[in-house]
């Protein structure tokens, strides 16, 4: 009798690898630790908003310094929906997932005309007028917030995020690889030339920007979850955009594997730094320097140096 | 350079390591209206910018409502004119 081999479909190893690693931490987590808990939830959340930001300025080219919007609305969709509508806080991570989503079509119809650095300006003018705007509306708590109470959940936040990230995951895969793929690297190459051979730019761009809203309101509302507040200064913190482009900049943008290597780099320091009192506030110094030089030596990031200079490692990271 | 320490003089709050996390994305928004590279465009768009702070209040819309407008007045300005209001 003949043993059928079993084929793996070939999704390639990054994919299958990053698979192992959540499904691991998937079944591990009940059993570890709280801190360890509270840790990686953090860390999930990091990897969250740099897999986010990756599907528009990984993909295209765009950079957005305006993410934190999207954050700021999926917390104050989560504190708004628990506190005045009642909602559990599950309902709320969708109703922020679907905000986001809805407010980033919105504001990618208009700023999606720019390119380059007019977009980073006006992705940036959009948040200063968004984090003004905030404290003035007196139904979502005004200046002082929406505290919601909710008591310590870690295992349920646990799992949101993580189903937020292997999404996140799987879905760069799939518009990474085929038809969608080519036309952003056409894209981001030369937008004129995409274009001219027949690729729907706009069209395109407009769904990945949705995309990436949908994925940084629905990773803003588990952080409002995971604080059990909404503030402005919290919820519109311009750090988080910051810490989101410095993330896949150092990872290697439009990468598989990038923005998790660099939810890593930036997290780590993030969280050890503030357990060292006389380290405390300095980690965004380390990770702004940590950028530049990247950004000066490395500009393809962890990934594309690797793919680079390693050659047999070109059929295994991507 | 010297409109930060201007800014030392002027403000009664007094200083702090932070200070130039508000002005410096007033600025950039200030060049970018008036036109980059155009030096009585950055006057003229100062001028914008700093008018609709300080009247926009006296109209009856609250002072922070102000500051949001007049970063947003950007993106109209850069829809209709991309080399800014300073041709």
């Amino acid at each position: 009798m003949r043993i059928p081999r079993i084929r793996f479909p070939a999704f390639g190893s990054t994919l299958y690898g990053l698979a192992l690693l959540m499904v691991v931490l998937g079944i591990a987590t009940p059993f570890l630790p709280i801190v360890a808990k509270v840790q990686l939830i953090n860390f999930l959340l990091f990897v969250g908003l740099a897999y986010a930001l990756n599907f528009i300025t990984g993909l295209t080219g765009y950079v957005s310094f305006g993410h934190a919007i999207f954050m700021g609305i999926g917390a104050y969709a989560l504190g708004g929906g628990i506190d005045r509508l009642g909602f559990p806080p599950l309902l709320g991570v969708i109703l922020g997932a679907g905000l986001g989503a809805a407010f980033a079509v919105g504001i990618g119809l208009v700023t999606l005309r720019f390119r380059g650095v007019y977009f980073a300006i006006t992705t940036l003018v959009l948040f200063l007028a968004a984090k003004n705007v905030i404290p003035e509306i007196s139904e979502l708590g005004g200046g002082g917030g929406i505290f919601m109470n909710l008591g310590f959940q870690p295992l349920a936040q646990f799992y949101t995020i993580w189903t937020i990230v292997v999404l996140e995951i799987g879905l760069t895969y799939w518009v990474t690889h085929g038809r969608l793929g080519y036309g952003l690297r056409a894209i981001k190459s030369d937008e004129d030339v995409a274009k001219t051979v027949g690729v729907n730019a706009s069209r395109l761009k407009l769904g990945l920007f949705g995309i990436s809203g949908m994925f940084t309101g629905a990773t803003g509302a588990v952080y409002a979850w995971t604080l059990s507040a909404v503030l402005p200064d919290t919820g519109f913190d311009i750090t988080y955009s910051l810490r989101m482009l410095a993330m896949i900049i150092i990872g290697g943008a439009g990468t598989l594997l990038g923005p998790f290597l660099g939810a890593i780099v930036v997290y780590v320091p993030y969280s050890y730094f503030q357990t060292v009192t006389s380290l405390r506030g300095l980690q965004l110094a380390v990770i702004g320097a940590l950028v530049l030089l990247i950004a000066l030596f490395i500009p393809t990031g962890i990934v594309g140096t690797v793919r680079r200079y390693v050659p047999f490692l070109r059929r295994y990271i991507e | 350079m010297a409109g930060g320490a201007l800014l030392t003089v002027w403000l009664p709050v007094g200083i702090t390591p932070l200070i130039g996390a508000t002005y410096a994305p007033i600025s950039f928004v200030i060049v970018v209206l008036g036109g980059p590279g155009k030096m009585w465009g950055s006057l003229l768009g100062g001028l914008t910018l700093g008018i609709l702070i300080d009247v926009l209040p006296a109209f009856g819309i609250s002072a922070s409502i102000a500051v949001a407008v007049a970063f947003l007045i950007l993106i109209p300005v850069l829809l209709l004119a991309r080399e800014g209001i300073l041709r």
